[in-house]
């Protein structure tokens, strides 16, 4: 787990109520969150590549 | 004399609440934008509407038997339903066709949601719980249904915040994006010219696109699929080719009569002492960032793939701004850009398959955000 004290510090002098484990969790859901997304998106896209080229002579339009 | 009291209990309550008044006010706001302004009309004018509503004296919709209570507890509340129904009309209204003829195009529906989680760490570190700061960076996918649910599921406070500022920057995209986008790129690159050669696609890869995405989505990121398989759903009804009659009920009556009420439910968020605190207006804030870094992403990723591009393959990086879930209005405004800068240079068609991936994007990423929640023990 990484530590995020020194951004804990600088922002509670700010707003308050600022918690090391939100702050690396947000941080863990940034990496996750766009990994996760573009192995969606990469999947979809070799699937209509699959699509587009197995279907190609049944092409209806 | 005291019988007549009920004549002037009301506006003794208003009186002993000007918070209610000041609701009325922003109600108020919100039809002016809808009629005056044209700001998603649709959505804020029934939200208007039911913001002085639900800030009237004594229980009258809101309480035990209230109608936006009740329609609030079962339209959204219990089973998200409202939200996820629209998704079928708006499926049913989305064709995946410039997508499918040039499936590059996802990857820019996958990079535009980078300001959503950029906005999530900037949330937390202003003292947002995460659960509200997870809510609030959605806003920046442009995607009123999918912020509704997500800060629905995650049960955060600032349900009604997140729906007006969804729905009035996703209004103010001709404004938002074009200030963000001038501000990363050069106008050498706004004027890079992208020809268009579309490959035909055949009605199978149309029918088993929606099917095949509902399924990739519901392995990596199950918490999606009511969002994407409803969405899908609406899509297989359109491109079916046997079901028109359900594919105009579902763009047409369905999504207008899910429309009407959802605004008016959503409303019920927006009781005075819930909504008019300074957590709205840091909400209102943070969506606005999240909408400006959604679309600098975009553009950013574009302009890191134009690293590795031949010259003559190179992207237009404004192309990668219209990879948000503002549909269509966000790749009209990339057209626009493109013509001012050279009047030569057509990109729409580019733009629309970005946008369309957009839609699938910013549901995978509230469905990843709820996976994530779920797994952290947040719900």
């Amino acid at each position: 787990m990484l530590n995020f004290n020194l951004l804990t510090v600088a922002f509670t002098s700010l707003l308050g109520n600022v918690t090391n484990e939100d702050i690396g969790k947000s941080f863990r859901l940034m990496g996750l969150g766009m990994l996760g997304i573009f192995i969606v998106m990469l999947l979809i896209y070799l699937v209509t590549i699959i699509l587009n080229n197995t279907t190609k002579e049944k092409n209806d339009e | 004399m005291s019988e007549f009291s009920f004549l002037t209990d009301g506006v003794m309550y208003m009186l002993a609440n000007p918070k209610m008044l000041a609701m009325w006010l922003i109600g108020g706001l919100l039809i002016w934008l809808a009629i005056k302004k044209d700001f998603e009309p649709a959505l804020l004018l029934p939200m208007g509407f039911g913001a002085i509503l639900v800030n009237l004296p004594l229980p009258g919709v809101v309480g035990e038997n209230g109608i936006v209570q009740w329609l609030f507890q079962k339209g959204i509340a219990s089973s998200e339903a409202f939200p996820l129904i629209l998704f079928v009309g708006i499926g049913a209204m989305i064709d995946f066709g410039p997508l499918l003829s040039n499936p590059r195009m996802l990857l820019f529906g996958g990079a535009a949601q980078f300001g959503i989680f950029l906005t999530v760490v900037l949330a937390v570190l202003l003292g947002f719980p995460l659960k509200d700061a997870m809510s609030a960076g959605v806003i920046g996918a442009a995607d009123g249904p999918t912020s509704i649910l997500v800060s629905q599921v995650l049960k955060s406070g600032y349900m009604g915040a997140i729906a007006v500022a969804a729905y009035s920057y996703m209004a103010l995209v001709p404004i938002i994006q074009p200030a963000a986008i001038r501000l990363v790129t050069t106008k050498r690159e706004r004027m890079i010219r992208m020809p268009y050669n579309p490959k035909a696609v055949s009605k199978t890869t149309k029918i088993l696109f929606p099917i095949i995405v509902t399924l990739v989505a519901g392995m990596i990121a199950p918490d999606s699929v009511s969002l994407v398989g409803f969405l899908m759903f609406g899509n297989l009804i359109r491109e079916c080719g046997k079901l028109e009659s359900l594919s105009q009920t579902a763009q047409g009556p369905l999504a207008n009569l899910i429309t009407i009420f959802l605004g008016i439910t959503i409303a019920f968020q927006m009781q005075a002492d819930k909504f008019l605190t300074v957590g709205t207006l840091m909400v209102m804030a943070l969506g606005l960032f999240a909408f400006v870094f959604d679309t600098i992403g975009g553009v950013v990723f574009a302009k890191i793939l134009n690293l590795f591009l031949p010259a003559d393959k190179k992207i237009n990086p404004m192309i990668g701004g219209a990879g948000i879930s503002a549909f269509p209005m966000s790749a009209r405004v990339i057209q626009k850009m493109a013509l001012k800068e050279d009047n030569q240079n057509h990109l729409l068609m580019h733009a629309v398959g970005a946008n369309v991936a957009g839609q699938i994007g910013s549901v995978v990423a509230g469905g990843i955000i709820l996976s994530l929640a779920r797994k952290w023990g947040m719900m």
